[in-house]
């Protein structure tokens, strides 16, 4: 059933117990189809592994200024992945659409807001799958294992990786047709990751690049992680989790009311 | 229709094919453009050595790599599409069409990788004769690393394989390169890396546009070239056999 008169916010609070059961089974479905190819996952992983470990360790060498530069490197990709988890939700969106299978998913006796709510479930599962195992893998590398630290970082990926969704979400349901969304998300994604602190510290940033990184998600999920890898960040504040929140927040509203009111043609 | 007739055919197809596929140019300019523009200005500031002049032959060298082994994508989903029976059913040679495929990727890898030659020649020293020599490499480069696109498109039939090794393959031949990064330093992680660099064809040619444009001179650059050329000459036989091979079998 379709239910504009209310908020976002409301309607989120309405769901029963079998709604969330929906979007978990959606949530499931989503992430079993999406490892059809289980070989996926172990390019991510292995992209992430030869990032870190040839061209974090010779950068390394290079950088000056920086202390363990590997790993704030290392860390940083990982912040780049939980961002990509997020916006994958929405090329996986308008795949589905191409291949039929958001059709199937509409004719279900279910909610577009059950739909939304399975596909961000959806996300922070994959992001757990794709970013999780070489998280913790760090993390043992690091030094700074111990289980606390392990369940919160486990949470953190899944959460952000689910909030952000939002964004990749309302991007696509914006777009609609998939070779636009994929044109746009790339450019979108290159300069949002590369002008971001993840990667090298704010302070090296020149003052442009360094005013957009203030506000970018990925430079404030890098300053969230940092300190569990043991590094110094100086810029990690409480305003900083803040805007994290912010973005999350306004990422599942935006989805949420774009995924809404776009599909099927319903414009507001 | 004469051999050179056919195979320039084939190769219109493949480049217009190629730029056609917007989604595919736009994720190459967008890595390309923001690496030249954001990682390359702020690495400057972190790395005592002039790093824009140094890396950006590296990013036009990972840039004829990567539409050179976009001829991968074109051959693999003319397999699954089966529409390899339409080039087979044309009255053009075999060796032509294999031809075809690899002059095919180097025009792709050329006209891709020229808009970021240009930075590398604005920013450094120009030379006619020299910058002549950067486009017989580019196109050699292409050749050879778009026959090992076709190889792998003509031997893997299975998606995800496909995509995995593609992907694994992209990123293995741009970072364990001289592309970003000095020999030396790579020599200082670990030696065997360093040994892979001077046998990869991006390697060579980011140091035939550091040769050309500068920083590196000719004495720096003449032995540097032999591994990767012998590995182009390598890779051509070897791309060009499989998919003639892959084309035979798949009557």
């Amino acid at each position: 059933m379709m239910c504009f008169s209310i908020s976002p916010g409301e309607a989120l609070s309405n769901l029963k117990d079998e709604d969330m059961i929906s979007a978990f089974h959606l949530a499931w479905f989503l992430t079993a189809n999406r490892l059809r190819w289980p070989s996926a996952l172990l390019v991510r992983w292995g992209q992430f592994a030869l990032q870190g470990a040839v061209f974090g360790a010779v950068i390394a060498q290079l950088v000056e200024g920086v202390p363990h530069f590997q790993i704030y490197y290392v860390v940083g990709l990982l912040a780049i992945a939980i961002y990509n988890a997020g916006m994958l939700a929405g090329s996986e969106l308008l795949s589905d659409a191409q291949y039929g299978v958001e059709d199937y998913f509409l004719a279900l006796p279910t909610s577009r807001r059950i739909l939304y709510s399975g596909r961000i479930l959806g996300a922070g599962l994959m992001g757990l799958l794709f970013v999780g195992p070489p998280a913790l893998a760090v993390l043992v590398l690091a030094g700074q294992w111990n289980l606390p630290v392990a369940l919160y970082l486990i949470l953190l990926i899944c959460g952000i990786s689910a909030g952000l969704a939002g964004i990749g979400l309302a991007f696509a349901a914006a777009f609609r047709q998939y070779e636009a969304f994929l044109m746009a998300s790339s450019f979108v994604d290159a300069f949002v990751i590369r002008l971001s602190a993840a990667l090298y510290p704010l302070a090296a940033m020149p003052v442009l690049y360094a005013a957009v990184a203030v506000y970018n998600p990925v430079s404030h999920i890098a300053w969230l992680l940092q300190p569990l890898f043991d590094i110094a960040s100086p810029e990690v504040s409480s305003l900083g989790s803040v805007l994290l929140i912010a973005w999350i927040i306004a990422a599942l509203i935006s989805g949420d009311l774009v995924f809404t009111y776009r599909l099927e043609g319903r414009r507001r | 229709m004469t051999f050179a007739r056919q195979t320039s055919a084939i190769v219109r197809l493949d480049l217009f094919d190629f730029w056609r596929t917007r989604w595919v140019v736009a994720g190459f300019l967008s890595l390309h453009i923001a690496d030249a523009l954001i990682v390359l200005v702020v690495l400057d500031r972190l790395i005592p050595l002039d790093y824009i002049r140094f890396a950006l032959p590296g990013v036009a060298a990972s840039a004829v790599v990567l539409a050179a082994l976009d001829q991968s994508r074109k051959v693999f989903w003319e397999f699954q599409a089966r529409t390899h029976h339409y080039f087979r059913a044309l009255p053009f040679k075999p060796t032509a069409l294999v031809l075809a495929r690899l002059i095919g990727a180097a025009v792709k890898a050329f006209t891709y990788a020229v808009g970021f030659v240009v930075p590398v020649a604005i920013l450094g020293s120009m030379d006619l004769g020299r910058a002549i020599g950067t486009v017989g490499a580019i196109v050699f480069a292409g050749m050879g690393v778009g026959a090992l696109g076709v190889a792998i498109g003509a031997v893997i039939r299975e998606f995800g394989a496909w995509s995995a090794t593609h992907s694994l393959l992209t990123l293995v031949l741009v970072t364990v390169s001289t592309a970003f990064y000095p020999p030396h330093v790579l020599e200082v992680v670990n030696p065997l890396l360093a040994t892979a660099a001077m046998i990869n064809p991006v390697s060579g040619v980011a140091d035939i546009l550091r040769w050309a444009f500068g920083p590196l001179g000719s004495t720096d650059v003449g032995a540097a070239l032999i591994g990767p050329l012998l590995v182009l000459v390598a890779l051509m036989v070897l791309g060009g056999w499989l998919y003639g091979l892959a084309l035979a079998r798949d009557r």
